[in-house]
């Protein structure tokens, strides 16, 4: 927007601030393109377009309470400016409220990761299930942290036997560790 | 979900008129102290709560239409302060003869407050140099709604008194000043 015109739109804003109905549509016309660039530049698409709009209609709503001694295009700017911000913060919202409602131990840095944890989970009861029912009773013993009914030696052996055997399963899976 | 640019065109109309109705407040909010003052000098409170209910919506449909009509809204409080306080500042039952006749200080006091009023707006009006007609209602109008307020301590006849001191400061100077620009 050129110097005439910013020159041209506030005096038209001015006008309409003293509730001339006649420079409404003088000021929509050079105000909704001007507002629509900004926001588009600030925000994702899927996002920019209500915001931008309800950017215009926050303006037009305030248009009383413009203040002569501000430049109109600033003005109007600084409104839509807070809008992208409102906009950022609801969209930073709506992704915490996602995460929060992911099972509790699932609850991670990202939904990205989150997704990651959740594929590696299903690929490895994948394998579980692939292996001896005793070597499954014995991993889940280590896992639940409870103590075994035999002696620890041997316990400590099949405990071993079981690992590599899950191992080896994971790699004829998968080809890798 | 976004809107077609008709609708938006609409709503940003509607939002617009909207402002500047909520923006009216900052006009109208003058009325409550101005009945206050009024309740609170005499009992005449069903004369006093009629005009400040006629005085906030007038004010409010002038604010809202804006330009030499919402601009009129505080010279028309500021011209209209003198009925107002005038003639609540007569002593309690003060008394005057005029012509044979006994006249209660207020009622008396409600004309020449009027002319002081009438004299005001006159004056603001031609210092107007556009929209001086529209300008010249709204004062009078805000101007004669403040001051009925106020004189409505001395009723109808206090108003009436108030009206013809009024036009009396108002019609000549606004007509010399017609005259002169011409």
């Amino acid at each position: 927007m050129d110097n005439a015109a910013r020159a041209e739109l506030h005096r038209n804003m001015q006008r309409l601030a003293d509730g001339d109905r006649s420079a409404f549509s003088p000021v929509y016309k050079a105000l909704w393109p001007v507002l629509r660039a900004f926001v588009v530049r600030q925000l994702p698409p899927s996002d920019s377009e209500d915001v931008a709009q309800d950017a215009l209609l926050k303006v037009f709503a305030r248009a009383s309470d413009f203040d002569p001694e501000r430049e109109a295009v600033t003005w109007a700017l600084g409104i839509a400016a807070f809008e992208v911000r409102t906009a950022r913060k609801r969209a930073a919202r709506r992704k915490e409220e996602l995460v929060e409602q992911l099972p509790s131990g699932m609850q991670t840095a990202s939904p990205e990761k989150a997704i990651m944890d959740r594929n590696l989970e299903a690929a490895a009861l994948e394998v579980l299930g692939t292996l001896r029912p005793s070597d499954i009773e014995t991993l889940q013993l280590v896992a639940s942290g409870r103590s075994p009914p035999l002696a620890r030696a041997t316990f400590r052996k099949r405990v071993e036997r079981a690992l590599k055997r899950l191992r080896l399963a994971w790699r004829t899976k998968h080809g890798v560790d | 979900m976004a809107l077609t640019e008709d609708a938006l065109l609409t709503r940003a109309r509607r939002s617009y008129e909207l402002g500047r109705l909520r923006a009216t407040i900052r006009d109208s909010w003058v009325v409550a102290p101005i009945v206050a003052v009024g309740a609170l000098r005499h009992s005449n409170l069903s004369l006093i709560l009629a005009a400040g209910m006629m005085l906030f919506a007038i004010t409010t449909l002038l604010s809202w239409r804006g330009q030499s009509w919402g601009r009129a809204v505080w010279p028309g409080y500021l011209a209209g302060a003198a009925p107002l306080l005038i003639p609540s500042l007569a002593p309690a039952k003060s008394v005057c003869w005029i012509g044979g006749s006994c006249w209660s200080l207020c009622v008396l006091l409600c004309p020449v407050s009027g002319l002081i009023a009438g004299l005001a707006v006159g004056v603001l009006a031609t210092k107007q140099r556009e929209g001086r007609l529209p300008f010249l209602a709204a004062t009078t109008l805000i101007t004669g709604m403040t001051g009925a307020v106020g004189c409505a301590l001395a009723g109808f006849l206090g108003i009436t008194g108030m009206i013809a001191g009024g036009l009396l400061g108002l019609l000549p100077v606004y007509l010399m000043a017609q005259v002169r620009r011409a």
